[in-house]
């Protein structure tokens, strides 16, 4: 969603002076986008919907805070991923009980070649899948798989061991792969 | 077994990487909802137009509370007063013990001998209290006269005395009842006071008339004599026109189609006529298009009302004013929003806008009814219906025509 006559100068521009009209231009430009990431990052889609609502006031209110360094949509992305993050710590007592009634799961499995048969046709299943995960194992899974971070980072980020980081993104990957499996099979 | 985990987790990003849902509508209309109440607790200095709201708020509520507090004090002051006032009784007594002074007596048709003289034990006892006694304004020489004197209003500062007035009345309830004042012999009072308008605005236009709700504050300063008052206020308003943009586009759409003859082939069951082998192929080009698009101008005034008023009616604690103003208005923010485009506009875009000029300075004629309802002894409630018509059109555009609005005022005010 592109409105020509714009750039994203003029579009932030106009934002900070809280004219509504660039404000819906620039959300109507990246709100589908960062609702993927929001989808990612919640249980369901009324979580993410609230969590996309919030990261977008956060936006509009720390606009003029946006430097021009990078990429406009990168600096979006990174306001709603703390926007998760930020929720994420509040409810970390509850997730501690949930890691807790994760069981463990084998190493390897036998048949991952089924995994190349993955495609986008998937997409709504494994977005389910990353959804069902628990919430600490779903926040590293995907700060190290879709944002890129490492496991120091996201030790800092989510105030955990470097180590614990480790655990859980490999049986975040463990609990996936046992899934997409279960998928995959009757194609087979 | 490492590059198998990699395989895997770009499997992953790439099945979900191109995935981008729709937010449903509720989380736009809770953006704005959310943004709209942060701007509004959000106080910017440097920004006027976007703190009336704020500004016209802590106005109310300190010309409200500033109110309160002297009505409290006065009242209060009032009170210790009527404490070292001396019983009316003697003040009576002593007038009904002089000859000749009954009531009866004052308000015969003949003339009173040495009437000044007469009422010293009034004005004797009167010095007891410690406030100098006014001067009677006027000669008491006749009964019609003395009637006069007293339905003329004392200053707040010898209000104390005012209950003593009526042992030379005629009648008291004549002086009981609400009177309007004699102008002459009236005392000025300032008001000062704040108030909001709810207006209904008319355009006539060509196509229709043009009509919208617009709201205006204001702090406001009356000088009041006798029943007529002339006032001058600060206010603040937001009106609104429609902005017409003519928009030119042009988007890659299919325009027909044509049949490529690949090879032809003689008809067997006619030998005059050929078989063509075709493959149809739409063609695509560019289109223009043109379209009318309107966005909401607003237009940010301050305005100076000045306004002369007369009482028309008093009954109770409720008094009417007839109200005729002129108001000077004049131009301080505008906001002229362009369309907003969207990606059905895909190229060689071209915007024009023939914007008529606002004008920076407006006037208008109003005229309307003030109902005020006292609250305590100098607070004022009003209320009351209000027209404006304005002497020339909001802009320089030759089509444009002067606008008028009615509305409904409310707001305080306090006398001093």
């Amino acid at each position: 969603m592109v409105q020509p006559g714009y750039t994203d100068d003029e579009v932030i521009k106009g934002c900070l002076a809280g004219k509504r009209h660039f404000q819906t231009m620039l959300y109507q430009k990246y709100a589908r986008s960062l609702f993927a990431v929001c989808l990612r990052y919640s249980n369901n889609t009324n979580e993410a919907e609230d969590l996309l609502q919030e990261a977008f006031v956060k936006i509009f209110t720390s606009l003029k805070n946006y430097r021009g360094e990078g990429p406009l949509g990168a600096w979006l992305n990174r306001i709603v991923i703390n926007t998760a993050l930020s929720r994420f710590r509040k409810e970390k007592q509850s997730i501690t009980v949930e890691m807790d009634e994760i069981p463990d799961i084998a190493d390897e499995d036998p048949q991952d070649d089924l995994f190349t048969q993955l495609s986008k046709d998937h997409c709504q299943q494994i977005l389910r899948f990353i959804q069902e995960l628990p919430t600490g194992y779903r926040q590293v899974f995907n700060l190290y798989i879709f944002e890129g971070y490492n496991h120091k980072d996201i030790a800092q980020l989510l105030g955990i061991t470097e180590s614990t980081s480790r655990t859980q993104l490999h049986k975040a990957k463990l609990l996936l792969k046992e899934r997409i499996l279960r998928l995959m099979k009757p194609h087979k | 077994m490492e590059s198998k985990r990699d395989i895997f987790e770009e499997l992953i990003k790439d099945a979900l990487q191109d995935m981008a849902p729709e937010p449903s509508a509720k989380v736009w209309k809770g953006i704005v909802r959310r943004l709209s109440w942060k701007e509004f607790l959000r106080f910017d200095i440097t920004n006027f137009t976007s703190n009336i709201y704020q500004i016209a708020a802590v106005s109310l509520a300190g010309v409200s509370l500033t109110a309160l507090l002297l009505t409290a004090v006065i009242q209060s002051r009032e009170q210790e007063s009527e404490k070292k006032e001396p019983p009316r009784q003697e003040l009576t007594e002593d007038i009904q013990g002089q000859p000749n002074q009954s009531t009866d007596a004052l308000t015969t048709e003949e003339p009173v001998k040495e009437p000044v003289e007469k009422s010293q034990p009034v004005l004797q006892q009167a010095k007891h209290l410690e406030e100098p006694i006014p001067q009677p304004s006027i000669e008491i020489t006749q009964t019609h006269q003395i009637r006069y004197s007293i339905t003329f209003r004392p200053s707040p500062k010898y209000s104390l005395l005012k209950t003593q007035y009526p042992t030379l009345a005629s009648s008291s309830d004549e002086l009981h009842k609400p009177a309007l004042l004699k102008d002459e012999k009236a005392p000025w009072q300032i008001n000062l006071g704040a108030s909001w308008s709810w207006n209904r605005m008319q355009i006539p236009e060509a196509t229709g008339d043009y009509r919208y709700n617009f709201n205006t504050l204001g702090l406001k300063a009356n000088a009041v004599k006798g029943n007529f008052r002339f006032g001058a206020s600060l206010a603040y308003q937001r009106l609104f026109d429609q902005l017409p943009y003519q928009i030119n586009y042009k988007t890659y759409d299919s325009t027909g189609y044509i049949f490529n003859v690949h090879y032809y082939m003689p008809d067997p069951k006619n030998p005059d006529m050929v078989i063509l082998i075709t493959s149809k192929e739409t063609v695509y080009d560019s289109v223009k298009h043109s379209t009318l698009a309107f966005t909401s101008g607003s237009y940010d005034y301050l305005t100076i009302p000045f306004s002369v008023g007369y009482k028309l009616l008093i009954f109770n604690k409720f008094s009417i004013f007839m109200d005729g103003n002129a108001t000077l208005q004049f131009l301080v923010h505008k906001n002229e929003p362009v369309p907003a485009l969207f990606n059905s506009y895909k190229s060689s875009l071209l915007m024009e806008a023939d914007l008529p000029r606002r004008k920076n300075l407006l006037i208008d004629l109003g005229a309307g009814l003030t109902l005020e309802y006292t609250i305590f002894n100098r607070l004022n409630l009003i209320a009351g219906p209000s027209w404006r018509w304005w002497l020339q059109p909001l802009s320089n555009s030759p089509e444009a025509s002067k606008p008028s609005a009615w509305g409904i005022k409310a707001g305080i005010d306090y006398k001093f």
